[in-house]
């Protein structure tokens, strides 16, 4: 330990104990961008006046919750004992029970105690043994979550934070030993490339240059995938230790962290902990007074999803269009301000701390042959606990389905998407035999990507899904490659014509032929951007030969609005007036006491249904049913007059004419 | 916000920024906290604070979804284009929310000053489907209520 870490450990360490032993009980609020979603301002007022007109002694705080995003507002409370109890779903009408039990006057266990965070009670069950977390085997990454404040640096630093700088600084390891380490670990890139960390510092630490930039990827703009979020929020300070390893590794003497501007909290958190970092010495010159200098600061980004890959990211860091560009060179030998650079995700550089305090083959305790450690994934969709978790490499897709209630509203599993708009669609089949493995989605020609796993059901429709997904890839796509801007441009169309009931049997080779183009695009935004279509039109083609050819769509709350029409089917229910009010383009009428819905104005929104279920009922007869020209995502083309005469094509016939996939050859383009 | 948008206010706000340094976004994130938007002038004076040139700067603006060229509207509803609010008929949402104001997405109006616009995922799915108002979120939303809020805000309720 060298002496300024020893001084400043000291000085963490008590602080920290009079935090975790306080002499009056505190209230810790979780704070981070979903309890702020889910109203833990207003919470946090009301408990504090409470507090102040009735004088109690009774302190509050602010923590990183546990994670369970769910039970959101989450608090915690500490009493004098140490004991730490956590609460979920707290409400305004809670608060005088959570007051009596601050003051240790109520020991029975409410509906709102999620369990025991630290030490022990008779009446209650320690945390991890709640259901949701049967999964975790151990926190890793999420170590600190609910044990320290992620605004205290000392908090950080008395749970051994700077410990592994300290020790390679002044043990002198070498930045060979270093990434030997890394790499015995087997990290591989957690941005969804799986790039093994250690190799590719490896490639700068080479590069013989003065200035050499690190940069750490908090883009994370896949949606569906928040768990850089996460780290950022709850443990900042471990992305900025492993960044200062990383630069002792690599001899790189200026970072970057590029943070989207979706995340106005991380930025505030990572700020305060440079600043912090700043203060103590443990960024800037001399490093824990050794030899090492490193400079690091936070760039916004400005909403542009392409901006994630690395060479847009660098781009956009230096003053410019965030446009990926061609490799080679690669960011080793030309990136920020044309200098050696390296790019690591959030999620790799926060491993890092870790795997040097404890080894790597610690580290290797949890994985799978091909990849080692937990990581961290963000799980939503339809079901009924959205979160996230730290898990192994190797748990059962099925088990996790499994924790997080299963699929919501007695609907079906129907298929995961996982790892963002670029990585892919699986059919429940398919996925329920999975295991989070890399390997095991690229069997499926699907990828993992960076830790989003999105459940769908049966109340989705697979093209309109593609639909979303089509728009989002051809509004991001920076435009520098025709192949990416044009050929999403026409993925999209197709997509909006078969909504509209517009499908060809030809649609499937046209796919297939953008598919192909798009594989010449520069950057992975654009090769990789016809996955869930490719997906869709392998893995659900009965689905999608319905939508297409056939004219039926399967989709309840999301389906093809030129395949389906509204009914009413009872023409007494009162609740037929609710919908005659809400429908927000007047498509129900009365007219001599009978209600009516005009297709042709209604732009299914689903309202109607929404307020009176059980009158009005939505069918897909294998009609197409005409849409008026105001529905957003079918916006601008009227393919009314182009729908063949002759829609009820058989799945048979179509299937000789798509053997396309694989060729290399662009002339079908003129098909287009 | 502050509407005293000349030269050395904006001067003031660039003050620690200097060309070659990445502090393009920073600047042009400074500015549109403060003020709004970029205007035109504000792009110039960047261009020249940071050494690049005017169509560099508004190239570079441009080119990001954050930033705006014209005063904001009071009330900005973002709409959630995630795969989590998508699944819960956000399409359906967002469709009748700009069928009450017949507007399309990022489309201003004037009467009420609002404008929905097209939001990304920033993980707080458990609230899906979701929208912001002014970057507040409103979620578990159903198109029933979204419908009720698009309506209240249109009659100035
Ligand atoms: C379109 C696109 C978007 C990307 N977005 C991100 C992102 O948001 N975060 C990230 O870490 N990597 C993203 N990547 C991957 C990065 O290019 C890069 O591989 C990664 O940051 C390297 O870090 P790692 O080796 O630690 O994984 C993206 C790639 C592409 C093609
Ligand atoms: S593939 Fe798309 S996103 Fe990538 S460089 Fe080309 S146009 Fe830009
Ligand atoms: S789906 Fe929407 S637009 Fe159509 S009738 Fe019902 S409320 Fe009206
Ligand atoms: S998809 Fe809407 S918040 Fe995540």
């Amino acid at each position: 330990m060298s002496q300024s870490y020893f001084s400043l450990k000291a000085t963490a360490d008590a602080q920290y104990t009079l935090w975790s032993h306080p002499d009056n009980p505190r209230i810790d609020f979780a704070y981070d961008t979903s309890s702020i979603a889910a109203g833990i301002d207003d919470l946090v007022d009301e408990f504090k006046a409470v507090i102040k007109n009735e004088n109690l002694h009774i302190d509050t705080g602010m923590i990183a919750g546990y994670g369970l995003q769910w039970a959101n507002p989450l608090i915690q409370i500490t009493s004098s004992d140490g004991t730490t109890v956590l609460y979920g779903n707290v409400t305004k009408s809670d608060i005088s029970d959570l007051i009596k039990e601050a003051q240790g006057l109520n020991r029975n266990p409410l509906d709102i105690t999620l369990g025991m965070l630290h030490g022990q009670r008779n009446d209650l069950v320690t945390i991890e043994k709640h259901p949701y977390l049967q999964l975790e085997k151990e926190r890793r990454l999420l170590r600190n979550l609910g044990f320290i404040d992620p605004a205290n640096i000392d908090h950080y630093i008395a749970r051994d934070g700077y410990l592994a700088l300290s020790d390679i600084l002044e043990r002198g390891i070498t930045d060979e030993e270093i990434r030997k380490e890394i790499t015995d670990s087997g990290l591989a890139g957690r941005g969804g490339a799986f790039f093994p960390t250690g190799i590719k510092w490896g490639f700068l630490s080479s590069a013989d240059k003065e200035n050499k930039y690190l940069v750490c990827n908090a883009d994370e703009g896949d949606p569906g995938s928040w768990v850089n979020r996460i780290i950022m929020e709850s443990d900042p300070h471990t992305i900025i230790e492993g960044m200062i390893i990383a630069a002792s590794a690599t001899y790189s003497n200026i970072g970057y962290i590029y943070i989207r501007s979706e995340y106005p909290l991380a930025i505030k958190l990572m700020q305060k902990a440079i600043d912090d970092a700043y203060a103590k010495g443990i960024l800037g010159n001399a490093v824990l007074e050794s030899k090492l200098n490193f400079d690091l600061r936070i760039i916004k980004g400005a909403g542009a999803y392409v901006c994630g890959e690395e060479t847009g990211l660098i781009a956009s860091i230096q003053d410019s269009r965030g446009m990926p560009r061609i490799k080679p060179p690669f960011p080793a030998n030309s990136g920020v301000f044309f200098e050696p650079t390296n790019v690591n995700n959030v999620e790799s550089f926060a491993s890092i701390p870790m795997i040097i305090r404890n080894g790597s083959s610690w580290y290797k305790e949890y994985g799978v042959d091909s990849i080692s450690g937990t990581k961290l994934f963000s799980i939503s969709g339809d079901i009924k606990y959205a979160g996230i978790m730290e898990l192994p490499w190797g748990t059962k897709i099925k088990d996790v389905l499994k924790v997080v209630g299963g699929i919501s509203n007695s609907s079906s599993f129907k298929a995961l998407q996982a790892g963002g708009p670029l990585a892919g669609y699986l059919p429940s089949s398919i996925a329920e035999n999975l295991e989070l493995v890399p390997e095991q989605f690229k069997e499926h020609n699907a990828l993992i990507g960076s830790g989003g796993l999105v459940f769908v059901s049966d109340n989705t429709c697979s093209i309109q899904l593609n639909l979303l997904f089509s728009q989002f890839v051809e509004d991001e796509s920076c435009g520098r490659c025709t192949t990416c801007h044009g050929g999403n441009q026409r993925m999209t169309e197709v997509f909006k014509r078969i909504s509209k009931g517009g499908g060809r049997k030809e649609d499937m080779r046209n796919l297939d032929i953008i598919a192909n183009t798009l594989l010449y695009s520069n950057c992975v935004h654009g090769q990789a951007s016809p996955t869930i279509m490719k997906n869709t039109v392998d893995l659900f083609a009965d689905e999608y030969n319905n939508c297409t050819i056939n004219k039926v769509c399967s989709g309840s709350t999301c389906a093809c609005p030129g395949l389906i029409k509204l009914m009413i089917v009872d023409q007494f229910n009162p609740k037929l007036n609710d919908a005659l009010q809400i429908c927000p383009v007047g498509a129900i009428k009365k007219i001599n006491g009978k209600f009516d819905i005009n297709m042709q104005d209604c732009i299914r929104c689903g309202a109607c249904t929404e307020l009176a279920p059980d009158a009005i009922k939505q069918i897909s007869d294998g009609n197409v049913y005409e849409t008026p020209s105001f529905i957003p995502r079918l916006f601008s083309e009227n393919f009314k007059n182009l729908i063949p005469e002759t829609s009820l094509i058989t799945p048979e016939s179509i299937t000789t004419n798509t053997k396309i996939r694989g060729e290399k050859s662009l002339s079908g383009m003129q098909n287009l | 916000m502050n509407n005293n948008y000349n030269k050395d206010s904006i001067l003031k706000l660039l003050d620690p920024l200097t060309p070659d340094n990445a502090d393009l976004l920073e600047a042009l994130h400074l500015i549109q906290e403060n003020f709004g938007y970029l205007s035109k002038e504000a792009l110039e004076i960047v261009g020249e604070k940071l050494s690049l040139s005017v169509a560099h700067v508004y190239g570079s603006a441009t080119y990001y979804a954050d930033f705006r060229f014209e005063p904001p509207p009071e009330t900005i509803i973002g709409w959630c284009s995630g795969p989590a609010c998508l699944l819960k008929n956000g399409i359906g949402i967002r469709d009748a929310m700009l069928a009450v104001f017949g507007t399309e997405l990022g489309q201003q109006l004037d009467n009420p000053s609002v404008e929905i616009s097209m939001a990304q995922c920033n993980g707080t799915c458990e609230q899906s489907p979701q929208i912001w108002i002014n970057e507040k979120v409103v979620g578990k939303l159903s198109v029933s209520k979204a419908i009720t809020i698009a309506r209240d805000i249109k009659e100035g309720k």
